[in-house]
């Protein structure tokens, strides 16, 4: 086990009200609202430009709201954000790391400013992550900076942790290594902020999402929820001809053939049911809305 | 943690101030090494230099007095490349310290530790000063022994006096450079801008002293209130060029520290 969490709060980890930010003419984020509780491993969806990383980069006191505020542990994240680092390790969307530095300096640099208790715990991770401590970064590939990115926010065992598309670069079983230690820090405790492209990744991971779009926030729920409203695609194959499902409530994109019926249903699958078990069926597919179909469903 | 920032700055600019130690040792090396052949034609430079406006050999730092080395070095040396050199060498640190690395991202690094902004931008002036006073200890201060190996003897309180007011010359550059660095995402842009603007204050200094009628123009430029030859000569830095350097340096600097501050940062 790396990671051991010493902090104790039960309170709303990540409080994001009324978050407005602007760039000149652009409104890179309109009136966003959330939560993020305690435990949570929090997804952060949108597509590129949706201001996903702009808001990370006020949850880390880069950037000043055009309006609204963002309270992290109670304290705000421009006012007080200096003392708030020591509770955050943060993975950035672009590599921030010095070119000529070696891992280790990275290291040091951190036991400088953070205290020596760190250095036990970014040995192991650079053990379990394969990294090699004499390296200078301009000699690693990207996905060992990333390496060196997840273990420099890991190491300092913080109460939360802001990742912005920290799987990027990295391989699937590196990406499980990193799923791991994702786990095991939600486990000691850790809370979560992780935004990401990576649809499986969040839905393996995150107990609840948020989505934005254009800078505005489209949905704040969990991923079953978020499934359940999108409802289930079916396709069948009849050794007849195709019954009419036209006329059923919630029916959505219906293709049909001579034999074969393709259709997305977001109501109950009841009378779907009912007459489906009325004809006579060659082949079956229930499945739900994949997070991909909802995605590209809510940007459209 | 703050002895562990300026150490970080000094070992990231370590080529910087060896490399212009090293050059600015060569020069000297290279003036005193010619120095015999000077001394021999000094009657006939004499004549020259009084041939000259006399607005013209007080711009060039142009010294018309029986020759000494520390009086030859401070007008040809000490006088332009060096403080030239002084000027390159803080404003490619000053572009470095806040700019460069927002450009490069690694400030995102910086502020993602708990680290206080307003000390991370003293430490980066404290390590300047220093990597300013290596530069003008390894390529001024050393004339005394580069002397010694050709066996000549110079005054000790002229070099250590202009070595004082370069180093000060140097700090009021460097809060200017600090300035526009805390306002900047590019270090290009920041050398520029400085650039621009020792040139400018240059050009004034020059031309305040051909044109009698824009004398006072000269109080707008830093060139003039540094005159190695003057203050060789004089054995003393004027007052008042010691008040506008601290001043110049502490006012630029400090704006820099405010806008640093409360500037964003997309990193």
């Amino acid at each position: 086990m790396v990671i051991k969490l010493e902090y104790n709060n039960d309170m709303n980890l990540l409080q994001v009200k009324n978050l407005s930010k602007k760039f000149g003419n652009l409104q890179a984020l309109d009136n966003v609202s959330f939560t993020i509780e305690k435990g949570e491993i929090f997804g952060f969806l949108g597509p590129n430009g949706a201001g996903k990383s702009t808001t990370i980069r006020i949850i880390m006191g880069f950037l000043h709201p055009t309006a609204g505020s963002i309270e992290v542990f109670g304290q705000d994240s421009v006012a007080d954000a200096v003392e708030l680092k020591n509770k955050i390790g943060y993975v950035a969307a672009e590599p921030v790391l010095y070119q000529d530095w070696t891992v280790d300096d990275h290291i040091q640099f951190l036991v400088n400013v953070r205290g020596a208790q760190i250095k036990a715990s970014a040995e192991k991770l650079k053990k379990i992550l394969e990294l090699d401590g004499k390296k200078k970064v301009k000699q690693l590939s990207t996905g060992n900076q990333q390496k060196l990115a997840i273990t420099l926010a890991l190491c300092i065992n913080p109460p939360l942790l802001v990742l912005d598309e920290p799987t990027r670069g990295l391989d699937p079983l590196l990406r499980a290594t990193f799923h791991r230690l994702l786990r095991e820090y939600k486990k000691a405790g850790g809370t979560v902020l992780l935004s990401s492209h990576d649809l499986s990744e969040v839905e393996d991971l995150c107990d609840k999402i948020v989505i934005i779009h254009n800078g505005k926030l489209i949905q704040d729920t969990t991923v079953s929820r978020l499934r359940a409203n999108h409802g289930h695609k079916i396709k069948a194959h009849f050794l007849d001809a195709v019954p009419d499902f036209s006329n059923i409530n919630g029916v959505e994109g219906l293709i049909a053939t001579k034999h074969t019926v393709e259709f997305k249903v977001k109501d109950n699958l009841h009378p779907i049911l009912e007459k489906l078990s009325a004809s006579r069926v060659e082949d079956l597919e229930i499945t739900s809305a994949s997070l991909e179909d909802i995605f590209e469903e809510i940007y459209q | 943690m703050f002895y562990n920032l300026i150490r970080q700055a000094l070992r990231a600019k370590r080529a910087l101030w060896v490399t212009y130690s090293a050059i600015g040792l060569g020069f000297l090396m290279l003036y005193v090494s010619v120095w015999p052949s000077i001394q021999s034609q000094s009657a006939d430079y004499s004549k020259i230099f009084s041939s000259l406006p006399k607005g013209l050999v007080l711009a060039l730092n142009i010294s018309n007095e029986t020759p000494t080395l520390m009086g030859y070095l401070s007008s040809k040396h000490f006088g332009l490349i060096w403080l030239f050199m002084i000027a390159m060498l803080v404003v490619a640190y000053g572009s470095f310290v806040i700019a460069k690395e927002v450009e490069t991202r690694t400030m995102g690094f910086l502020l993602s530790q708990p680290i206080n902004r307003l000390k991370l931008y003293l430490a980066r002036f404290g390590a300047g000063a220093i990597i300013l006073a290596r530069f003008v200890v390894l390529s001024e201060i050393v004339v005394w022994p580069i002397a010694k190996i050709y066996n000549y003897s110079i005054g000790g309180t002229g070099v250590l006096l202009v070595g004082v007011a370069g180093f000060l010359f140097g700090l009021s550059i460097m809060g200017l450079s600090f300035m526009l660095s805390a306002m900047s995402s590019s270090a290009g842009r920041v050398s520029a801008w400085s650039g621009a603007v020792l040139l400018a204050m240059y050009a004034i200094y020059i031309v305040s002293s051909l044109v009698d009628s824009l004398d006072k123009l000269k109080y707008l430029s830093l060139f003039h209130y540094i005159a190695p030859g003057d203050i060789v000569t004089n054995n003393s830095i004027p007052l008042s060029s010691i008040v506008v350097f601290v001043l110049f340096s502490v006012v630029t600097a400090t704006i820099g520290a405010i806008i640093f501050q409360k500037r964003q940062v997309q990193v």
